[in-house]
This record gives structure tokens, C-alpha cells and sequence, in this order.
């Protein structure tokens, strides 16, 4: 199977959700539950959290917005469906209720900063192959002006 | 049909004849298809019917079974469809960069990241075209002279 450069985001996308979600845990630990402490399988979390929130960055792979307020749409309804399945995948047994307002805010407001995060990462991905491909393809039209002179 | 080619000076012009017995469909494709080596394709301004120089075209665009040509300022439509045009025009500099467009690779002036998460080509003429993801591997093997990366 052809490598896609739609594969190569969704990757892209996922090292940086996993890495900004260890340092998110380890702030909102910090804050809200200093005393807990995990086993093993606390190294397991921020990889089973950041493969659940690449379901909707999937799914909208196939979505071409092609206006400017389309794809913001489509970024709003991506980031609301993120937070309502973590929030799910974490508080899911127990409820919302039992949880403190600032814990709760504080992690809805962790995921929008990954989520931000991750999309000027992948913007920056872009400009960067979007500047050697103008590099190559100013190498290619004087190769082939030469031909045709 | 017998072929016959004979080389010939730099002074005299390149000449095709075909002796045929009647001019049928088969003729008039083979007619077709040694015109469009020419340089140039057969396309319609408003119900004329116009020679197109390859060359000066920005790009192809299929909408609702209409292949369009674009030239810096003028709209032709083309019979056919626009993976027919894509064979047409595969000896020259253009690629498809999305189901519905072909674009002239010597007419583009810069590649950009879009908010979207995509590559868009900005053409000479300040127009912006859109680059599907799925096709970016296409377009830089094309740039990189037909190698496979």
C-alpha cells in the first residue's frame, strides 16, 4: 500500500497529542490529585487517550472544506467531539458530577490546547513541505524552459 | 493502415498525410491525436470551436460532466472528460491535483499551507488551486522528474 500523506499527519498528529497529554497529566495531577498515585499502567494511558482522539481526525480526513469558515467549522465540531469522548474515557464509571468544576475545566481546556497545538503542528509541517516543493518545482520549470528553448 | 516515416531537413515543415479511403472516426482520432503532438488541443468558446495552445493553459476543472480549460483570462470547454484530457496532456508539464482538476506545473508560481491542513499552488495569474492530500505523492514524483519517492 502507497504511503499517504494523510497517514503521515494522522502520525504526526498522534506523537504530539501523546506527548502533550504526558505533560497535561502531569500538570493536572500535580494540581487536582497530588496524592494518587498509579501502577504500570498509568505509562499506557496517554497512548490508549491519544489513539481514541484520532477517531474524529480520522474520520474528517475524508471531509475538503473549501471555504475558510468551513474548515474552522469542521476544527469546532472536531475539538467538541474529542472532548466529549475523553471526558467519556476518563470520567466515564463515575460521572461528571462527583468532579471538581476547575478539574473538569481544566482538562477541557488541556484538550483544546493540544488540539491547538497539534494543528499549528501539522500548519507548520505543511509550510515546510509546502517550501521545498516551490524549491523543487522551480527546479523542474527552468529544467524544462531550457528544453523548450 | 501501413506507416511510413521519412526524415527530413530543419528547413522544410513537419508534415503528417494521411491517404485514407474515407474519412471516418478512426481517421479524424488519428487526425486528433497528431494535432494535439502539435502543441495545442481542440476546445470551444462559446460554441466555437477554437485551437487551445497547451502551453497557455492553468489548469483543467471537471464540473458536472464539463471538462473546462483555463487560460490567464479565458474559459474553453472541452469535449471528453477530464481523465481523457489527463491522457491528452500527460507528455506535458501537467498533474492532477484533485479528482476534478488538472494543473499546468509551469504555471504555477508558489505552493502554500492552508489553514485547512492542505497544500494550495498559487498560479501566475494569482489564482488559488487546491492540492488533495491524496495526490501530493503524484505531484511530487512528477516534480522530482518521474522518480518514485
Amino acid at each position: 500500500m502507497r504511503k499517504t500523506n494523510g497517514l503521515s499527519e494522522i502520525m504526526l498528529s498522534y506523537v504530539i497529542v501523546v506527548t502533550c497529554i504526558n505533560v497535561i497529566m502531569y500538570v493536572l495531577g500535580s494540581i487536582f490529585l497530588p496524592e494518587m498515585r498509579f501502577g504500570y499502567e498509568a505509562f499506557l494511558m496517554p497512548l490508549i487517550y491519544g489513539a481514541v482522539s484520532m477517531i474524529p481526525v480520522a474520520c474528517a480526513d475524508q471531509i475538503h472544506p473549501k471555504s475558510r469558515a468551513g474548515v474552522i467549522g469542521l476544527q469546532v465540531v472536531q475539538l467538541a467531539a474529542i472532548e466529549i469522548l475523553m471526558f467519556v474515557l476518563i470520567f466515564g464509571a463515575q460521572g461528571l458530577s462527583h468532579q471538581p468544576l476547575s478539574l473538569l475545566f481544566g482538562l477541557g481546556l488541556g484538550i483544546a490546547l493540544i488540539y491547538g497545538i497539534c494543528i499549528t503542528g501539522l500548519w507548520m509541517f505543511q509550510r515546510h513541505q509546502a517550501r521545498e516543493l516551490t524549491l523543487d518545482l522551480k527546479h523542474y520549470q527552468q529544467l524544462h524552459q531550457q528544453e523548450e528553448n | 493502415m501501413e506507416v511510413k516515416i521519412a526524415r527530413i531537413s530543419r528547413d522544410k515543415p513537419e508534415t503528417a498525410v494521411l491517404y485514407c479511403h474515407q474519412v471516418d472516426e478512426r481517421i479524424k482520432d488519428i487526425a486528433q491525436f497528431i494535432k494535439m503532438h502539435d502543441g495545442s488541443l481542440t476546445a470551444y468558446l462559446e460554441d466555437r470551436q477554437v485551437r487551445v495552445s497547451i502551453a497557455g493553459i492553468y489548469y483543467a476543472e471537471s464540473v458536472d460532466h464539463h471538462v473546462y480549460v483555463y487560460t490567464r483570462d479565458k474559459v474553453y470547454t472541452c469535449k471528453g472528460t477530464l481523465s481523457g484530457l489527463e491522457e491528452d496532456l500527460n507528455e506535458y508539464s501537467f498533474v492532477r491535483v484533485s479528482r476534478n482538476v488538472l494543473v499546468n506545473l509551469m504555471k504555477i508560481e508558489s505552493l502554500q499551507a492552508g489553514i485547512n491542513g492542505r497544500l494550495t499552488a498559487i498560479l501566475n495569474n494569482k489564482e488559488k488551486v487546491m492540492i488533495n492530500r491524496k495526490y501530493v505523492p503524484e505531484f511530487k514524483r512528477r516534480l522530482k522528474g518521474g522518480i518514485d519517492l
